[in-house]
């Protein structure tokens, strides 16, 4: 299938500072793309570029097979983006869910098309003569997401639409935005820190970090500080006493990924090279990505997902709360700078 | 002290009975503040949004000049403008020397720093999100400028405001470039100048009543739209 | 550089001269607060007369130079003790007001009309009364004082002496409201005539390095000779007004020895004034 939003060789640039660098991204019609990182990670800023918000410093960006700029153009009235904090124009709930439609020059029923948006928010018609002040956050965020669902948009994008708000508003947006995609088949790219959420919904999950696009995940994240330890090998210390073993880091304060397929549960010997974590079992769940069981635990404070597949006998002894031993190989810690 | 009572009262009299030199007054000083605030918001408020909204080196050099001649004196200003237009000057040929037109130019002058400046530091102050708000629903550069001031409506009455003010109660310009021509292009602050320096302290103060009028006019007009807003 | 001292000595009057009230009365006993024209004041004629006159009499001249009609007001408000002025219908209504006593003629200088060299309005050579009829009846552009001055009462006058209406909102008519200079400045940018005293116009012709955009059109006529006199401030009507230092200096004015010395003050090289005081002793 033809990709909807295709990024080829894109770069991105503040002053001198690279902010993101993606080399290939393919976003495809109908599909839920999930955007993971930490804080300062280039999500925002793809989440900008694709929303055709900001000019990439260098790479193309096409939509539908056909290159497109920022800020002009059909295609920009096609994707619309919800903004981390959006703004709320000094008027009333009305006029800011109107504007879109008539940037557009849309005729038709305003007024039917802005009950509509509100139903879809779940807030009462009687909103719509609100003035821009007296709104709660949660219901100022269900105004601004309303304000683009009414433009019916080819592409939604989503920056942390959950994440300043009450549980009520947080579930209603949650709706609202599936809403869209099963009715009109909106295209969804959505930035979260709510993992679960995102796991549970998202076709795909880009992990970024530092600008850059990770190849597995951002499971099983492993912060510094390292310190040298015997025989070339460098050790974070966990809080039980026990030790995390890596290669060299490029910097001591640098931060890893142990992927969770490369954790496997012991059973019986330490293979050569290998190395020992005692930790607690938290959770077994499937995976939607393996189709298999996993398992969640914790060493010493550090939160681990285990993928290696697990038969019945292990499954038996990985119930939760139960103790057990894993095995990894220090040199599949990935370092990320 | 009994004078200044009997001005008060002979003030009140002229006005009433609608002298017609003391209106004609009137009418010329609100004639050409029309015609200078006119003028300066069609070309500050554009200006001072490009200062406000845009990032470019020299931005910030270029603002503090704009915050200079928000004090430049009317007196200047008023030499200027004559010199320009002064038949021997580059704009003789236009007659405009001894015009209320002439004394707009000068006004305008007065009033465009002022304006470029309140409308530059009301667009700043402008929510950083607004952009990316418009921009994300689709909005053209021209939208774009349009919603940002209507946005920042407030301190654009604010920035309009504080330079009819100014242009209201200057008297350099007026004088200087206007000539204070009777019937022509005496305006409210060149009259009360001449009236004082005949000794004519009625006419004086009545003119001084009708500016303090329209000062407050304004003043109480814009609190409204600032409850309103 | 003479009128820039005059300017400023003035300016320190205003300034100071309630300080002298306050603090120094002796000093304050033999000074005598003058109300008078610009036209006396910026010619440097008072600059040139006060060292005369303190030697002659020990008083010390402080002068406010105004137009005729704040100065005749000064007078009724009491704040000045001896005016020297030049409206003699205004001036004879404020003594028979009962504000002024003791009006006595000094000199009188002249008026000049003045316009562009090409005299657009041809009026060159005629007499005062066919030129400003020919003015009206052409719609030549006329700068008046307009500011309730003694030059502005003269042409007021001018007018009514030769039977004509006094033009007030035709649009040839520009009310300046301003000092003397500056209508000249203006009658020269409009291309229009005006009325000038004659010490006005040497400045100008001097700052124009004798190449002014404005030429005397008509002078000599009997109509354009301007009378100043001297007026005594009431003492009943103000009790604080020096009547006695009013006297002496208005004594000295019509007396010999100041009629000579106002004959003999030049400006950049010309008479100004001609004495013409009713018995001089």
């Amino acid at each position: 299938m033809e990709p909807f939003i295709l990024l080829q060789g894109v770069k991105h640039f503040y002053k001198e500072r690279l902010a993101l660098d993606i080399p290939e991204l393919q976003i495809e019609k109908g599909s839920i793309t999930g955007l993971a990182g930490p804080n300062g990670s280039g999500k925002s800023t793809l989440l900008r570029i694709l929303a055709l918000a900001e000019q990439c410093t260098s790479g193309t960006l096409l939509v539908e097979g056909t290159p497109v700029w920022a800020y002009a153009g059909k295609a920009s009235r096609r994707i619309t983006m919800l903004p981390q904090e959006p703004y709320l124009l000094r008027r009333t709930v009305y006029d800011n869910i109107a504007y879109g439609l008539r940037l557009r020059n849309k005729g038709g029923d305003l007024k039917a098309a802005v009950g509509e948006g509100l139903a879809l928010v779940g807030l009462d018609p009687s909103f719509a003569a609100r003035r821009w002040h007296e709104l709660s956050g949660g219901e100022a965020q269900r105004v601004a997401l309303a304000a683009r669902l009414v433009l019916r948009p080819s592409c939604l994008l989503l920056d942390e639409p959950t994440a300043s708000v009450d549980v009520k508003s947080g579930l209603l947006i949650q709706q609202a935005i599936l809403h869209a995609r099963e009715q009109w088949g909106t295209t969804l790219v959505i930035a979260s820190h709510n993992r679960s959420w995102l796991h549970d919904i998202c076709d795909h999950l880009i992990f970024l970090y530092n600008g850059r696009r990770l190849e597995c995940c951002l499971d099983n994240f492993l912060p510094g500080p390292w310190s040298p330890a015997e025989t070339g090998l460098w050790q974070a210390s966990l809080s039980d006493g026990q030790a995390l073993y890596a290669g060299k880091p490029s910097r001591p304060d640098s931060n890893g990924v142990l992927p969770p397929s490369s954790l496997r549960l012991m059973n019986g010997t330490l293979r050569e090279g290998e190395r020992l974590l005692r930790c607690t079992v938290i959770a077994i769940y499937i995976d939607k990505y393996l189709h298999a069981p996993s398992l969640q635990v914790n060493c010493g404070g550090q939160p681990l997902v285990v993928s290696s597949p697990l038969d019945e006998d292990e499954l038996d002894a990985c119930r939760p709360g139960r103790e057990v031993n894993l095995c990894y190989r220090p040199e599949n810690v990935i370092w990320l700078d | 002290m009994d004078f200044i009572l009997q001005g008060v009262a002979q003030a009140i009299v002229l006005l009433a009975s609608g002298d017609w030199e003391t209106y004609s007054a009137v009418f010329a000083t609100v004639q050409v503040s029309g015609l200078s605030m006119g003028a300066s918001l069609l070309i500050g408020i554009p200006l001072g949004y490009l200062l406000g909204y845009l990032d470019f080196p020299g931005k910030k050099p270029l603002r503090t000049v704009v915050d200079t001649l928000l004090s430049l004196p009317t007196v200047f200003i008023g030499l200027v403008v004559y010199a320009f237009l002064s038949y021997r000057g580059p704009f003789g040929e236009l007659s405009l020397l001894f015009t209320l037109t002439g004394i707009a130019i000068g006004q305008t002058i007065l009033a465009l720093p002022v304006v470029i400046s309140l409308t530059a530091t009301a667009v700043e102050s402008l929510d950083r999100h607004l952009r990316l708000t418009l921009v994300s629903l689709g909005a053209s550069p021209r939208q774009i400028f349009l919603t940002s001031l209507w946005e920042a409506r407030l301190g654009l009455l604010i920035a309009a405001v504080t330079a009819t003010g100014r242009v209201l109660t200057e008297v350099g310009i007026s004088m200087m470039v206007g000539g204070n021509i009777k019937w022509q292009t005496r305006t409210i602050t060149t009259a009360i100048a001449l009236e004082t320096n005949k000794g004519q302290f009625a006419t004086g103060i009545a003119l001084g009543l009708v500016l303090l009028a329209l000062a407050f006019a304004i003043n109480v007009s814009l609190s409204f739209l600032r409850r309103r807003g | 550089m003479k009128n820039f001292t005059a300017h400023w000595k003035r300016i320190g009057t205003i300034l100071f001269f309630p300080l002298f009230l306050a603090g120094n009365s002796q000093a304050a006993d033999k000074e005598l607060m003058m109300a008078t024209t610009t036209s006396t004041d910026d010619t440097g004629l008072l600059e040139y007369l006060a060292p005369m006159v303190t030697k002659a009499t020990g008083i010390t001249v402080k002068w406010v130079g105004t137009g005729t009609g704040k100065a005749l007001k000064m007078g009724e408000d009491c704040n000045a003790d001896v005016l020297l002025v030049h409206a003699p219908a205004a001036e004879k209504k404020f003594v028979e007001a009962g504000f002024g006593i003791n009006r006595r003629e000094v000199m009188y200088n002249d008026f000049v009309v003045i316009g562009p060299n090409a005299d657009p309005a041809a009026i060159k050579g005629k007499d005062l009364c066919t030129a400003l009829k020919t003015i009206t009846d052409k719609k030549a552009a006329f700068v008046s004082r307009g500011d309730d001055s003694g030059t502005h009462k003269m042409e007021l006058s001018l007018w009514k002496d030769c039977a004509l209406q006094a033009p007030d909102k035709e649009s040839w008519y520009l009310q300046a409201g301003q000092g003397m200079m500056p209508t000249i400045t203006m009658a020269a940018e409009r291309g229009g005539y005006t009325l000038a005293d004659r010490g006005t116009y040497i400045k100008y012709e001097a700052d124009n390095q004798g190449k002014p955009p404005l030429a005397i059109i008509l002078e000599g006529d009997k109509h354009l000779l301007n009378q100043y006199s001297v007026i005594e401030v009431n003492p009943q009507k103000c009790p604080n007004a020096k009547n006695d230092l009013a006297r002496q200096y208005g004594d000295w004015m019509v007396g010999k020895e100041g009629q000579a010395a106002i004959g003999g003050f030049k400006l950049l090289g010309k008479q100004l004034f001609t004495p013409n005081a009713a018995a001089a002793k």
